[in-house]
């Protein structure tokens, strides 16, 4: 028979042939040259023996990765982390997948289907305890242990950021960072007839200030002297701590939003909200670029006099100095006048490490967190990111390279003097908890509610959550 | 002919493989991407579920949903509120300017391109953008308002405006209704408009008695997606109301908690996946519910002959 069209089964023949064609030709290994060099000692016979150091190239499988490791970095940020694990590639010649990803969500879904990175790091060390408590991130405590890992040799905030209420270890610091510096404008000082120099040390003085520097236009807030919930007090803990307050028992079995000096932190910023009204705060807050990066920040353009904000700062103001003059100071918290126990006290947070519990290789991803815990490594990393070495000795080893007074001061001041405590402290209830205490105290300072009452309902509210949870967990 | 004698056909079960082969990957992908998620989150919906963990907790995600949570129920009236305003505020709008789209004027193209622009925004950048046009101190609408001596609302400040003001948002993409809108009126017989105008009727009478039930199928369309669109509002009340370690959800004053934000945080930050399952049912319920409701309302309203 003459065929002159092509029939449906030759069709689906042919279609089918060149589908398994080109599957045969995605599954094919690539042919390519890919080398890494390494720096090896190797002995050499000579007339004696010496220990040379010598590079090689070594041959790499194409496509292949020893470990994957996902930070929750973007930007220069996620490029020093870059250089660090490209040095630790050389030296171990562990091939590492570097993703850095901008989402929970996806770090969640990967855990939950069994299929995570070896490595992750999140910025939120308060995701990282529910996570944990979830189990599915490694007690690093046998890593720990087999490997004679110095635990001592780090800041014990870090450390406390990765654990879990004293029963494991899951997460290491990759670096750490002062999240509540008490922040002053000298210029909006100098323009309200203040001293430049001499920022308040107490709470009460604090009042005191922001009241002078305050310019009200028909009501309207145009220089506002304290920028409060504007910054890093906006969490709890950041006010809390500052008062000589608590959120939790030393054992973080009880939930203690009703400590006394909470009360005393609440109603010393409901002064705020009585006299200028919670209209024309979010008013002003929502008109502002509270942006690190931002030059239209208020506080960088003088238009706020003081702020509770992190570590980060120097580095932008640095990068701002070029275009306009940014001339701000940095000094611990205020503390309440009648408690100077409580001076010097500071809150602080960390980027933990974690190695999911599905990890393919968390033995290489505990080799990394070794390698990027040396002094060295740490130090050089942290300086280009702008925190603070989680490591003891990475920071003399960045105070040699920082030229920005304001960082020098956090680093050799406020690190080694102040009182810095972890803002993360993980329990199973922590999420849930932080929102019923910003919620009941956006009634207190804002419907004007009584705060012990506003506090005790947060207490009588999560505390039994906390008790199921930990009973459910037997801890 | 009989069903089971045509199956009996050769060619015809032939045929029927092939066409089966041909939806294959559309049936697999549906099975494993739609059918499965929707099935396991029915299923989690009665268990405590979590990252991994997961034990039968019968009714008590529900019970509880109904009987233990306030921001549950001021998640479902801020929706319910948007549904309720934005979604008529959004189709009215939209037909009015595809009346004046479909005026016989030089440069229509141009204006047309113009009003459908903001509907290819993404809705990161169009939430963006209105944030700045309504920054109380900064921005282009608050100088205007208050050009006329009047103090201009916070908008996204104020726990009365946010709401009015995202729904003036949604207004200004809503470039594809009156899109659709604007082919439907084009599809209007004009002797239906010159018998009209020879009976004497004017312009308003017209509309009324001519192009709004003659248009109803679109508007039946429109109303349909906008509700279930709505009911699933959550990019720009995630953008303006904020998430995450330091913000209360739906700032301010939790006028801006939408329903898939709260149910975003219960799964993502609680880890509450099968409380947030329970959440995404009732969800489904409701806006299940509302469609038939408005499908046969629609046999009283809506005309599909020409």
């Amino acid at each position: 028979m003459n065929r002159n069209h092509l029939s449906r089964r030759d069709f689906l023949r042919m279609g089918m042939l060149g589908t398994a064609g080109m599957a045969l030709a995605a599954c094919a290994p690539q042919v390519v040259e890919k080398t890494i060099e390494v720096t090896r000692e190797v002995e050499v016979e000579v007339e004696k023996e010496v220990v040379v150091e010598q590079t090689v190239q070594v041959p790499v499988e194409a496509g292949r990765e020893d470990m994957v490791f996902w930070p929750e970095w973007g930007g220069h940020e996620a490029d020093a982390l870059l250089v660090q694990v490209q040095k630790f590639t050389e030296e171990t010649g562990i091939i590492v997948g570097f993703l850095p990803i901008r989402d929970h969500a996806r770090m969640i879904a990967s855990m939950s289907a069994g299929n995570p990175p070896d490595l992750l790091m999140t910025w939120d060390a308060n995701a990282v305890g529910s996570w944990g408590f979830e189990g599915v991130l490694r007690d690093l405590g046998p890593y720990i242990e087999g490997t004679g890992f110095d635990m001592d040799a780090l800041h014990p905030m870090g450390v406390k950021a990765g654990n879990l209420m004293g029963i494991r270890q899951i997460g290491l610091p990759l670096t750490n960072y002062i999240t509540s510096g008490f922040w002053w404008n000298k210029d909006a000082f100098q323009a309200a007839g203040l001293d430049p120099e001499k920022p308040p040390e107490t709470w009460e003085e604090t009042w005191e200030t922001a009241e002078k520097i305050t310019v009200l236009e028909d009501g309207a807030i145009m220089k506002w002297g304290y920028g409060i919930l504007s910054g890093q007090d906006r969490h709890p803990a950041t006010m809390c701590y500052c008062f000589g307050g608590s959120i939790y028992s030393d054992d973080l079995r009880q939930v203690t939003p009703d400590d006394e000096a909470n009360i005393e932190a609440l109603t010393w910023m409901r002064q705020f909200y009585e006299k200028y009204g919670a209209d024309e705060i979010r008013r002003w807050q929502e008109s502002v670029n509270m942006g690190a990066d931002a030059p239209t920040n208020p506080f960088y353009t003088g238009d706020l006099s003081m702020v509770v904000n992190g570590e980060w700062i120097p580095s932008f103001v640095e990068r701002l100095q070029g275009d306009m003059e940014v001339n701000v100071g940095v000094t611990y918290m205020p503390y309440p006048a009648s408690k100077p126990a409580v001076k010097g006290t500071m809150t602080a947070n960390s980027n933990p490490l974690v190695i999911p519990t599905d990890a393919k290789n968390p033995d290489a991803a505990f080799k990394f967190i070794e390698f990027i815990s040396r002094p060295e490594n740490s130090g050089e990393m942290c300086t280009t990111v702008g925190n603070a070495s989680p490591v003891k000795e990475g920071i003399p080893i960045q105070l040699a390279g920082v030229t920005s007074p304001l960082y020098r001061w956090l680093l050799e001041v406020a690190w080694t003097e102040g009182n810095v405590k972890s803002m993360t402290l993980n329990t199973p209830v922590g999420a849930r908890y932080m929102d019923a205490f910003r919620l009941a105290r956006e009634e207190v300072l804002e419907d004007g509610r009584d705060p012990l009452e506003a506090m005790e309902a947060v207490k009588d509210e999560i505390q039994p959550l906390l008790d199921k949870a930990l009973d459910d967990l037997g801890i | 002919m009989k069903l089971a004698s045509v199956w009996r056909s050769k060619k015809v079960r032939r045929d029927t493989a092939v066409a089966l082969l041909f939806i294959l990957p559309w049936i697999l992908g549906f099975l494993a991407f739609t059918l499965y998620p929707m099935a396991a989150s029915f299923y989690y919906s009665f268990t405590d579920k979590s990252i991994k963990s997961m034990e039968w907790v019968g009714l008590e995600n529900y019970v509880k949903l109904f009987s233990n949570d306030r921001r549950y129920f001021k998640s479902l009236s801020n929706t319910v509120y948007m549904v309720a305003i934005g979604v008529p505020a959004t189709i009215i709008f939209s037909f009015l300017v595809a009346l004046l789209l479909n005026a016989e004027v030089k440069g229509m193209s141009a204006y047309r391109t113009i009003y459908y622009l903001p509907t290819v925004v993404p809705p990161v950048a169009g939430t963006l953008l209105w944030m700045w046009l309504l920054n109380p101190q900064r921005g282009v609408l608050n100088a205007a308002i208050e050009s006329f001596g009047v103090r201009s609302p916070g908008w996204f400040s104020d726990p009365t405006w946010s709401k009015p003001a995202l729904i003036l948002m949604g207004i200004w993409g809503s470039g594809q209704s009156t899109v659709l809108y604007l082919a439907g009126l084009q599809g209007i017989p004009t002797e239906l408009y010159e018998a009209a105008r020879l009976d004497g009727a004017n312009w308003f009478q017209r509309t009324l008695r001519i192009t709004i039930p003659l248009i109803s199928p679109v508007t039946m369309f429109v109303l349909i997606t906008g509700v279930i669109g709505t009911f699933q509002l959550f990019t720009q009340a995630f953008l303006i109301g904020g998430t995450g370690d330091y913000a209360v959800d739906g700032a301010p004053r939790q006028s801006l908690l939408f329903y898939a934000l709260y149910l975003y945080r219960q799964a993502f930050v609680y880890l509450d996946f099968g409380y947030a399952s329970a959440m995404a049912w009732i969800l489904f319920i409701i806006i299940l519910g509302v469609t038939i409701l408005l499908i046969r309302g629609s046999t009283h309203w809506v005309h599909y002959e020409a």
